[in-house]
């Protein structure tokens, strides 16, 4: 679980994350999955932390989470999960079987590739900028909903779902899945009722203590409730 | 036809088709090609989010190019595509990431916003290059100081099959100027003396169009 500033131990990898940001989310799940004690270190993206010098060193793509372990840095959620999967085997979030494991690379890049970077801070920033102010919001709406339908369909005709995505244990495809459902419900005010089993989803991630710990407003970045 | 050919599902134009293209040829795997054309109403049952590439291998159907080609990599362990070293291993699926997620799918969204109309052709191809600009400038950060062959070593490896065709679409499609990018632009010239990735190019796929036409 995550240490705060100040407090890291020797030795312990540190995550680079915002707060609100599912990309930081997916890398929090996976570490908290897997028993790793990380030391946090906020990233204000509506501040421009990003674009601070120092952070430029540690990715140039000034993206959040950046993974810094020892001597590696790594800026990117995909490699940051896969890096954690071969350095922390047990528990593993992937299967051995290639079919499920591809199954669970396909489904999180849908929403690595397919829904997240379509709606990311930049893109809609452009949006309301050069569309219309307020045109994010319903983007944001069709690409998450366009998303969450493949998905869905993907999954009814897999036949693959367990209590988790594909199977009966946590594994890749949750750790993508539940930020995105998470934002698309607290953020973007998705009707859940068209996607069943995202919803379902939704309900055991809320209930899993590796993600619930992951949780925006459980980070130390997180404004505090008034 | 052998039987039990891996069947690809594939858009001669497309860049995510074009990787997985690179890898099956690379790891020596003979497969058969079937085009997919614009908005085929059939193709929504191989792949629900009706992207190419799919990849059909008997009764198994994969889409999506890093989940095809991380599952190649699995099956055929001929001409491995990420390293043992997780340094290693990380940046090439960092740098992969950058090419897959931020810079091709936004591509692809100012597309959609000419066709819907929302976006001027003018505005549409700027941001296009924005975007690749953005992915090349930090990739060429990444691996400053980079003298091998490769980006990641003087061994092709999973960056290397990202970062031919994204490579390709800037230069042929969205005018980059690849001397910005002195290290992409030497890795780019070494790619294309290679077999695997010269029968690869979207231009000598069956679904392009002939020359002069």
């Amino acid at each position: 679980m995550a240490e705060m500033e100040g407090t890291a131990k020797a030795g312990r990898p540190r995550l680079y994350s915002y707060w609100r940001s599912s990309c930081s989310h997916r890398a929090r799940i996976a570490l908290n999955f897997k028993g790793v004690e990380y030391e946090y270190k906020a990233v204000n993206l509506l501040k421009g932390e990003q674009s601070d010098p120092e952070f430029l060193k540690l990715n140039p793509m000034k993206f959040v989470p950046a993974l810094v372990d020892d001597d590696a840095v790594i800026g990117d959620s995909y490699a940051i999960a896969l890096y954690l999967e071969d350095k922390y085997p047990s528990p593993p979030l992937l299967p051995q079987d290639p079919k499920k494991k591809a199954l669970n690379h396909q489904i999180a890049n849908i929403v690595s590739s397919g829904i997240q970077p379509l709606h990311n801070l930049t893109v809609l920033r452009f949006i309301d900028q050069k569309i219309g102010a307020g045109e994010s919001v319903s983007w944001t709406q069709q690409q998450i909903e366009r998303g969450f339908t493949a998905i869905e369909n993907l999954i009814q005709l897999k036949g693959c779902a367990g209590k988790y995505a594909t199977g009966d244990e946590v594994q890749l495809a949750d750790v993508f899945l539940a930020p995105q459902i998470f934002a698309a419900i607290e953020r973007t005010k998705i009707d859940m009722s068209n996607y069943p089993a995202l919803a379902r989803l939704h309900d055991e991630y809320m209930g899993h203590p590796a993600f619930q710990a992951a949780l925006p407003d459980r980070q130390l970045d997180a404004p505090s409730s008034t | 036809m052998a039987v039990g050919k891996p069947v690809l599902y594939s858009a001669w134009i497309s860049s995510c088709s074009f990787r997985v293209r690179i890898a099956l040829n690379l790891k020596g795997v003979d497969y058969e090609y079937r085009a997919v054309t614009w908005n085929d109403p059939d193709y929504e049952k191989i792949n629900p989010i009706k992207y190419v590439p799919a990849l059909v291998d008997g009764d198994f159907v994969v889409s999506d190019s890093l989940a095809i080609i991380l599952y190649l990599e699995d099956k055929y362990s001929q001409h491995p595509l990420l390293p043992q070293d997780l340094k290693k291993k990380a940046i090439n699926l960092q740098i992969a990431n950058i090419v897959c997620s931020s810079i091709q799918p936004l591509q692809c969204y100012a597309v959609i916003g000419l066709l819907d109309g929302r976006l001027g052709s003018d505005e549409s191809f700027q941001i296009v290059r924005t975007y690749i600009d953005k992915g090349f400038r930090a990739i060429e950060k990444l691996l400053e100081g980079c003298d091998s062959k490769y980006a990641t070593g003087d061994e092709i490896q999973l960056a290397d099959v990202f970062l031919a065709p994204q490579i390709h679409a800037g230069m042929t499609r969205f005018q980059i100027d690849m001397s910005k990018y002195p290290l992409l632009e030497r890795f780019y010239k070494a790619y294309m003396e290679i077999p695997a990735f010269q029968v690869a190019v979207p231009e000598k796929q069956p679904d392009a169009p002939s020359p002069g036409v």
